[in-house]
């Protein structure tokens, strides 16, 4: 009699170690668990939502093609947001290649040809209509990448300092440095807009 | 700690911000996804073209696959092969012709240096023959060639003393040396006829005429030989007849040994 699995109650590790051997529940269960936090991590670094799912889509693509390279040397998070973080970054500096060339071929009486981006969020969404919100994510979006990445890392996603230095594999002091001026520049960028709005 | 405490308010703000979720058919989109990319693999993959190739007996034969092989190579690697190949021809060759040329300089200065020796030696010597048809000549021959040889340089020598005069109480009073005189000398040497030189020649016109006999003799021998091979080496004459030229250069000797002898000697 084959026992049923509580997949629920496997750690991340467990899960990952039966998908490398062909447990395709255990994908699921992972892509269960980490599907909200990636989205929410990548569209904190992004600002977009649909390109923030398409990097999720990609990132776990990239976990069922390359489950057995992961070991046991560091946490499944770990490892999981250092491929996502690798995925964005990749992506983004596609996007902004992308970008410049569609500027420079930027016609102003055709505008059709460039799409906005779209910041409607589904109803069951938590509202975000809040002013404050938003300013507060356009102030990361503002913030240079090196910084970005640490304070979202530390402040929204709430993971260790050691965690954050293997993810982005920096020194841990660095890490520390750097959350501490991104902070200080995001305050400042903070006080700059609350100010213009009012 | 410190880093948090610098800035609570900003961190506070950070953690209060919405969690955005992943849309209801995240999941749905996501294993469309993982169903194109197993798809992909089938249609792409090349190995499975030979199994297939082989299953139906489509195999080509060694030597268009080796001539396949020769048309993939790349002009990257063919350019610079193909230019070191001619660089190795081309030292080769060279090689070759230096070795050529220094092997045939060898076979040259071989002859020269023969022909060095001949003109070095004796004007009374055997002539090289063109039929290459030589006779192998007994040692001892050369021996009484040379003894003859030495013998008439020392008469010449003999002759060439000046002769002692005797004077008139008897006693033999070697003559002073007088400075030559040109116009004297010369006169022998204009004429080129002493009597040792004319005995010399004398005896070479007969060794030459000796020498005419023999190979007269060989001749006839070598040209019934010659059918069957070119490069064989006549057999040596008869004992007998070598023995009576013998007798007759050793009476001809006698003969010079005679005329050479001065009077004085004789006495």
């Amino acid at each position: 009699m084959s026992e049923i699995i509580d997949y629920s109650t496997l750690s991340d590790e467990e899960l990952i170690f039966r998908f490398q051997r062909d447990d395709y529940t255990a994908f699921n269960e992972l892509v269960n668990r980490y599907k909200d936090k990636l989205v929410n991590f990548l569209f904190r670094y992004t600002g977009d939502r649909d390109d923030a799912e398409d990097y999720a889509q990609d990132t776990f693509l990239k976990l069922y093609k390359s489950k057995h390279l992961y070991r046991e040397i560091a946490k499944f998070s770990t490892w999981f947001y250092t491929i996502a973080l690798n995925t964005v970054k990749t992506n983004i500096k596609k996007k902004s290649k992308y970008q410049t060339l569609s500027i420079s071929d930027y016609d102003p009486e055709n505008d059709k040809d460039f799409d906005l981006p779209d910041e409607s969020y589904n109803p069951d969404d938590i509202v975000n209509t809040n002013i404050e919100m938003e300013v507060i994510q356009e102030a990361i979006n503002s913030l240079n990448e090196i910084f970005k990445e640490v304070i979202i890392l530390r402040d929204i996603e709430d993971l260790e300092y050691d965690e954050i230095a293997k993810i982005t594999g920096l020194p841990l002091g660095t890490v520390k440095s750097r959350i501490n001026r991104g902070r200080e520049k995001l305050k400042t960028i903070l006080i700059k807009k609350l100010k213009s709005t009012e | 700690m410190n880093t948090e405490e610098k800035y609570p308010e900003i961190r506070e703000k950070l953690r209060k911000l919405p969690r955005i979720k992943a849309r209801d058919d995240f999941l749905n989109r996501l294993l469309n996804r993982i169903n194109l990319l197993e798809n992909q693999p089938l249609t792409v993959s090349h190995p499975k073209k030979e199994e297939h190739d082989k299953e139906f007996h489509l195999e080509k034969p060694l030597s268009e696959k080796i001539l396949e092989k020769f048309s993939r190579l790349k002009p990257v690697w063919l350019i610079p092969t193909v230019s070191f190949a001619v660089i190795l021809l081309v030292v080769f060759s060279y090689l070759l012709y230096v070795r050529n040329t220094d092997t045939q300089q060898e076979t040259v200065s071989a002859p020269q240096l023969t022909q060095e020796t001949e003109t070095k030696t004796p004007s009374f010597k055997e002539e090289p023959r063109t039929d290459k048809l030589t006779i192998p000549e007994p040692r001892d021959e050369n021996l009484q060639y040379s003894e003859a040889r030495e013998d008439v340089s020392s008469k010449k020598q003999v002759s060439k003393e000046p002769p002692k005069v005797t004077n008139e109480s008897g006693v033999v009073a070697p003559l002073e040396r007088k400075e030559p005189d040109l116009k004297t000398e010369a006169k022998p040497e204009i004429n080129g006829k002493n009597n040792d030189e004319k005995d010399l020649q004398e005896a070479d016109k007969k060794l030459k005429a000796d020498e005419k006999t023999k190979e007269k003799i060989t001749d006839t021998k070598g040209k019934v030989e010659v059918g069957k091979t070119k490069s064989a080496v006549v057999p040596a004459p008869p004992k007998k007849k070598i023995e009576i030229e013998k007798e007759g250069f050793l009476e001809e000797k006698k003969k010079t040994e005679k005329e050479i002898k001065p009077d004085s000697l004789k006495k």
